[in-house]
């Protein structure tokens, strides 16, 4: 019975791993690693992957054996029992661990046992046992207690020395029940205990049945929980010394990162060499051909290339050939070189001529460039306009160079200096000429024929102009295909459109006034004109007031037309206005005019102030001399307009509509061409502009006539005038009428500006400035009277308060009172008001009142003080400022208003706090990976640090000694003694 | 009369040093009275650096086109920042140089669905991919060529095949070792060396699990996610798994913090993401919520602070490690459900790859210029970081830098979802509030475990 529980329960405490088959496991390891069984079995954990493998192995092999063991007699088993029974309790406990030495003695006894005879035999045995005693000593490391184990083992050898070689198996020796005697464990002591116990049943009354079996072994899941648990626990402690790591970078005020610092030993060639793996593209290629050469090693390609080297040989008389060659071509070089270096010496300046003229003879013109190279042509063209550009930008070419204004300062007077200036201006005119040259061919050749006499310059000029037409034609080509470069440019693409305008402007003008005009008047007129559009060219042009002259010229008859249409409808607007009007007109123009304009901003009239008015008529006066000089300009441009004319037209224009005139000045605009003389003086005087325009004004002021330039020119400066609007109340009343209706009117809205806009802006700040003057009188009686004005307005707002939450405080109690509205009265017409409840309900209210108004008194932490408005409440504005609770990592709010308190700027910090105030979280450096954090790393740097530390201390320690020493000694020199 | 003129005059030698090892002279006021409101002042510059910061948030980088199905895996190098694997659904695995932003190498490598990817960890000369076809295939980096020699399209390859018995349904590889192991009906051990998984883990139950992934740090760890809603953590050194926690909905992904070495974040099916501490399993440290589709994929930044999930909603967030709500959430037009997202081995940048077969290249920081910049620049930078941080708790500051747009239907579906959650909320209110006994007090961290297996 026993024999068959032995083995079940060897099953089942060492569990078989399903997967796992191996028999190649001699019984010396399964037995000799009792002790790693004992530990393995029963701190599992302990053990290493490996051990936990020879574990298993351990386990395995030794079920089999016992398994063997199971096949094996059972009279031997008993036998063997019986045996153990007789022998002292030590011994069979102690069998196990010398079985391995009594199979020695046992073989080495066997082996002599059938040859020699039994005395010899019996001295040899002693001997034997005496070799044995002396190794089972030295063996008894594996055991406690030795002495008495040898002295007892000879009766185990004597037991066995008669069993032969083959006579005695090995196992027979060995007893389940010695091998669980050797084991020492609490945990077998159950299992020991219920062996004895089936012994003795055995011995004593083998009939009766075993009524204790063994604990039944935990089933596989069950174990396997065990050990999973077991491992978790395990893992989590080996896990858990990364707590404190973790903790510490949590709190770091930065990190940085990758962890490891970078290495500073250089990696050795042969390392790299070892470690290189083609990555890039172009590694790999040349990886692949060296492969695809089969040339692999260095050797290798050195040794072909000796061979093949020395396959190349080559007869002296080659060498020689070659090296004469050589020679030759050496000195030809020299030669070449000597010359260029002597012609690079030459000073002469004629010879640098020649040698210019000659490059340029060769050099292609632009024509031939461009069938060659359109690109090349292209980008040479730009290159000229380029330098065309930065003359008229830099005007460089002028007297403007420090060397031209000193020579000039000084007084020129070699020819040499004079003629470098000249030159150098006549580079400048140019340059700067050069733009006609893209339209007009003809000038630049003009130009050219009055160079002629310049020796010098004369071929230059020659190609230059050359240069120029093909500019010109090659420009004209490339606007008409695509356009790049700087042409490309919308600003370079405007001022070519507007040339061509121009050019068309200029043209039609030409032609009408070939018409209308005749002979010298005409001539002359033309010259006037040009003055004008030059006037009008250049910067005047961008922006609103590019279009104006054109408006005004009303050349384009388009335009002309467009315009008429525009006044057409202003007159008949205006014909529909009041014949209030009229009257209207008689008054200052130019002030009625303003106001219309004034109120199209709407700002706020002013009180009239005579005084004031007075001022800014003497100020419009000027700014009128202004203003008449645009007039003149555009008169001008009405094209013999004369003096006399214009007095009729004054005389015309009293007391009739101002837009009448304007229509019959248009109308006269065409008799005036008539009469282009008078308009001709006229434009001659042009310089002599502002004593007339002064008197013109003055008779413009009493005959009203109105010019459509100058109404806007008004507007805009008018508008500067804050004082201007306070000069006629009633006409700014009947004006802002007008101004409604002719709010959709398009001239108006031609004059919306940006100027006029800025000047309004100008406007309310003299306005303000105004009001400003009132605040500091406030200011003045504030101080002369405190406490007086502001202490009643405090009073108030204080009250108010308290007032409006008394209202509400009210309205709700007074609910209960009155009830629900609409309930408990008769309602409709007729029904006669209950003055006695209305009495009776007044007085509650006025009783509930007095009571709230107390008790907010008392709860208000301001009611006793004065000049104090506590807000309780909740203040919308601060909402904004305000945080619900504290913050995440701050624990109170004195701790996260702290944090708050010290700024972090500059302004407040010096640099080097502020930098350390501003240092981020976290810092990667770039282009590095950051591997995960490893222990060992950790470790490594930790043990430096110590090392450092303690370096340091000692290094202290060992400085501070010298220096006591060193007192020491200076104290005894003194001769102080020291304790 | 004597007028008096004043002119703005600036001597060179005030304001420029003399050497270019001489101190910065600072123009500094240090009297207080001349700096007043400073809280107010910082308050504004610290709004006006938010206000920047969604001005200037332009995340998306660039995307690779290449593949022509689905892509389901991605791995980075560990060494080359600019290495990138990836795998679609028709089997092809392409290697990309993110520098370049194209593919360096592809081969067909399986006929079936690729199931994992992962690279060979110290050193990064070899990958392995798993496929539905039951094999492991292992390549060579260096054999896989974009330059189309016939002699070379003949090499590509495998170095290794393994066949497995098992599914597979995930792959990872040891950081150290000649290790890597499979998930699938149950977790094999492989080598490198040897044809067949030198051993099999199960709990002993039967779910396949999927994701797997080693710990970077505790590197004899792993964790896996099964089909039966359950993590289970492995350990390698007593070769047992250890434990097992059963959570309400499936997880689809995990990721170990690389600097915390026992905190891992668990990609939920339940539209959030769980961060756990190994040692504690019964409770998450933290819930981050966000996403309005399953998470598909969770990946930790290098620096361990942050980590990036990407989802069946077609959106990546990114959180920092100790927060419920995303920092950042990113999206285009044109991506579509994202199944992997990883971040660079920087942190500078986030790879994402979704089923529109497109590989796309983020910013990790939205704001944050690529380019090197000045000191002056830099300084300035880091002071309205710095600034943000301190004031970031301001409801105006917080509304500003908190405000992300949405695709219309995402944005429709947050409010839904915001809904349900009140109304289930109220329901709880209402219950515990009637009858305190049918309800069980559970806090938020536990709510979503139904058990842990020992």
């Amino acid at each position: 019975m026993s024999k068959s529980r032995i083995p079940k329960i060897n099953l089942e405490t060492y569990e078989l791993p399903s997967d796992f088959s191996d028999s190649s496991i001699d019984e010396s390891l399964a037995f000799g690693s009792s002790e790693d069984e004992e530990i393995t079995k029963y701190k599992p954990i302990k053990q290493k992957k490996t051990k936990q493998k020879q574990l298993s192995n351990s386990s395995n092999s030794e079920s089999e054996s016992e398994s063997e063991e199971e096949s094996e007699s059972e009279e031997e088993i008993k036998k063997n029992k019986n045996k153990n029974k007789k022998k002292k309790k030590v011994t069979s406990q102690k069998v196990v661990g010398i079985n391995n030495f009594t199979e020695v003695s046992d073989s080495d006894s066997s082996e002599s046992e059938g040859y020699e005879n039994p005395r010899k035999q019996k001295k040899r045995h002693d001997n034997l046992l005496n070799i044995v005693g002396s190794v089972s000593q030295k063996g008894d490391k594996f055991l406690k207690d030795g002495k008495k184990k040898i002295t007892k083992r000879g009766t185990v050898k004597t037991e066995t020395s008669n069993e032969g070689e083959y006579s005695a198996p090995i196992r027979s020796t060995v007893s389940l029940n010695s091998l669980l005697d050797s084991i020492e464990g609490e945990q077998f002591g159950e299992l020991k205990r219920n062996l004895k116990r089936d012994d003795e049943k055995q011995k004593g009354s083998k009939k009766k049945k075993n009524n204790n079996p063994i604990n039944v072994p935990l089933s596989e899941p069950a174990q396997m929980r065990i050990t999973r648990k077991v491992g978790y626990e395990q893992t989590k402690e080996a896990i858990s010394k990364w707590q404190d790591i973790v903790q510490e970078n949590r709190q770091k005020k930065t990190m940085v990162y990758p962890l490891e610092k970078p290495t500073s030993a250089l990696p050795t060639t042969t390392k790299l060499v070892k470690e290189f793996s083609s990555r890039t593209e172009m590694e790999m290629e040349i990886d692949e051909i060296l492969k695809n050469a089969k040339v692999e090693d260095e050797k290798q390609t050195t040794q072909e290339e000796n061979l093949k080297l020395k396959k190349n040989k080559i007869s002296v008389e080659e060498v020689w050939e070659r090296r004469k060659e050589l020679a030759k071509i050496r000195s030809l070089m020299f030669e070449e070189e000597k010359k260029a270096r002597r012609r690079k010496r030459i000073k002469s300046k004629k010879f640098r001529k020649l040698l210019r003229k000659e490059k340029e003879k060769s050099a292609l013109t632009l024509d031939e460039i461009a069938m060659i190279d359109p690109e090349e042509a292209r980008s040479r063209i730009e290159l000229a306009e380029r330098k065309r550009a930065i003359e008229r930008v830099t005007l460089r070419h002028k007297n403007t160079s420090k060397w031209t204004k000193r020579a000039l300062k000084r007084g020129v007077k070699d020819k040499q200096t004079r003629d470098a200036i000249l030159q150098q201006l006549k580079m400048g005119e140019q340059l700067l000429k050069k733009i006609k040259s893209v339209n007009s061919d003809d000038e630049s050749s003009d130009y050219s024929k009055s160079d002629e006499d310049d020796d010098d310059n004369e071929g230059e000029n020659k190609k230059k102009n050359g240069n120029e037409k093909d500019i010109g034609l090659w420009q004209k080509k490339l606007n008409s295909k695509d356009k790049k470069g700087l042409f490309s440019l919308k600003f370079m693409q405007n001022a070519i459109n507007k040339n061509k305008d121009k050019n068309k402007d200029d043209y039609q003008e030409e032609s009408e006034d070939g018409e209308e005009d005749s002979g010298e008047e005409g001539s002359k007129k033309k010259e006037n004109e040009k003055e004008e559009e030059e006037e009008i060219m250049g910067r005047r042009t961008f922006g609103f007031n590019k279009k104006k002259p054109k408006a005004f010229q009303k050349k384009n008859k388009k335009k002309k037309k467009l315009l008429k249409s525009n006044l057409d409808e202003e007159e008949k607007e205006n014909k529909k206005s009041d014949p209030k009007k009229k009257k209207l007109n008689n008054s200052d123009q130019p002030i009625n005019i303003e106001m219309e304009n004034s109120s199209l901003f709407e700002v706020e009239p002013f009180d009239k102030e005579d005084e004031q008015i007075e001022e800014w008529n003497i100020k419009n006066k000027k700014k009128e001399q202004n203003d008449d000089k645009d007039q003149k300009y555009v008169k001008g441009k009405g094209k013999g307009k004369g003096k006399k004319n214009e007095q009729k037209e004054k005389g015309k224009g009293k007391g009739k509509k101002n837009e009448k005139e304007e229509n019959a000045n248009e109308n006269e605009m065409g008799k005036g061409k008539g009469k282009g003389k008078k308009g001709k003086k006229k434009n001659e005087k042009i310089d002599q502009k502002d004593k007339k325009t002064i008197k013109k004004n003055k008779t413009n002021k009493k005959n009203n006539k109105p010019n459509n330039k100058r109404k806007k020119r008004k507007q805009i400066d008018d508008s500067k005038n804050p004082w201007m609007r306070g000069s006629n109340q009633k006409e700014i009343k009947q004006n802002q009428k007008k101004k409604r209706r002719n709010s959709t009117n398009n001239e108006i809205k031609d004059m919306i500006n940006p100027k006029q806009l800025l000047n309004v802006k100008k406007a309310d700040e003299s306005n303000l400035n105004l009001k400003n003057m009132d605040k500091t009188q406030k200011k003045v009686v504030q101080k002369a009277f405190p406490n007086t004005i502001f202490e009643e307005e405090f009073r108030k707002e204080k009250d108010e308060m308290i007032n409006d939450k008394v209202e509400k405080i009210l309205h709700e109690e007074m609910k209960g009172v009155i009830g629900l509205q609409g309930w408990g009265n008769w309602g409709g017409k007729g029904v006669k008001v209950n003055y006695k409840k209305q009495q009776r309900i007044n007085k509650i209210k006025l009783q509930k009142k007095a009571k709230i108004r107390k008790t907010i008194f008392k709860n208000r932490k301001d009611s006793n003080l004065k000049d104090v408005i506590l807000h309780e409440g909740r203040l919308k504005e601060k909402t904004k400022y305000k945080i619900g609770r504290v913050p995440h990592p701050f624990t109170s709010r004195e701790q996260y208003e702290s944090s708050i308190r010290v700024p972090l700027g500059r302004e407040w910090n010096t640099e080097t706090q502020f930098k350390e105030l501003i240092k981020p979280e976290v810092i990667v450096q770039m282009g590095s990976a950051i591997n995960p954090i490893q222990y060992a790393l950790l470790r490594k740097e930790q043990l430096i640090k110590k090392k450092r530390k303690q370096q340091r201390q000692r290094n202290f320690l060992g400085s501070r000694n010298s220096k006591s020493k060193k007192n020491n000694s200076k104290k005894e020199d003194l001769g102080v003694k020291v304790d | 009369m004597d007028t008096e003129i004043k002119i703005i005059s600036r001597r060179r030698k005030k304001y420029v040093r003399s050497t270019n090892r001489d101190i910065n002279i600072v123009h500094r006021n240090p009297n207080p009275e001349s700096h007043p409101f400073e809280q107010a002042r910082e308050y504004k510059r610290a709004l006006n650096s938010v206000k920047m910061d969604r001005i200037f948030a332009k995340p998306f980088l660039t995307a690779m086109t290449g593949h022509i199905d689905g892509i389901y895996c991605l791995e980075r190098h560990p060494k080359y920042l600019s290495r990138v694997v990836s795998a679609s659904a028709d089997g092809e695995i392409r290697v990309w140089d993110l520098m370049r932003r194209k593919t360096v190498a592809n081969v067909q490598a399986h006929n079936q669905f690729i199931r994992g990817i992962t690279i060979s960890k110290p050193n990064g000369n070899f990958f392995f991919s798993c496929s539905d076809d039951q094999t492991i295939k292992q390549w060579r980096f260096s054999d896989l060529r974009s330059n189309v020699n016939s002699e070379y399209q003949k090499k590509k390859k495998p170095v290794s095949t393994f066949i497995s018995e098992e599914t597979l349904r995930g792959i990872d590889h040891h950081w150290s070792r000649h290790t890597f192991v499979t998930s699938g009906d149950t977790v094999q051990v492989w080598d490198h060396k040897r044809s067949k998984p030198f051993q099999k883990l199960t709990f002993g139950t039967t779910e396949t699990s999927s994701a797997i992934k080693f710990s970077p740090v505790q590197k004899n760890v792993f964790a896996t996610a099964g089909s039966d809603r359950s993590v289970g953590l492995y350990d390698l050194k007593i070769s047992t798994p250890i434990r097992k926690v059963i959570l309400k909905n499936q997880t689809n992904a995990i990721s170990w913090n690389p600097m915390e070495a026992f905190n891992f974040t668990v990609a939920n099916e339940d539209q959030n993401c769980y961060t756990f501490d190994m040692r504690r399993l019964d409770r998450a440290l933290c819930i981050h919520n966000g996403h309005l589709n399953a998470v598909m994929d969770v990946d930790y930044s290098p620096t361990g602070r942050e980590f990036v999930t990407a989802s069946y909603d077609h959106t990546i967030r990114i959180f920092n490690i100790r927060s419920i709500s995303s920092r950042d959430v990113y999206h285009t037009r044109r991506m579509k459900r994202v199944f992997v997202a990883k971040y660079s081995g920087d942190s500078k940048f986030i790879i994402s790859a979704s089923d529109d077969m497109n590989i796309r290249l983020w910013k990790s920081e939205a704001s944050k210029p690529l380019l090197p910049v000045d000191r002056k620049e830099k300084n300035a930078i880091k002071y309205r970081e710095s600034l943000k941080k301190r004031y970031g708790y301001l409801p105006e500051i917080r509304r500003i830098s908190k405000h992300r747009h949405l695709p219309r239907v995402l944005y429709f579906m947050k409010q839904q979802k915001k809904k349900s959650l009140q109304a289930r909320a109220r329901k709880y209110r209402n219950m515990k509030m009637n009858n305190p006994s049918s309800v069980k007090q559970t806090k938020m961290r536990k709510r979503f475990i139904v058990k842990q297996l020992k």
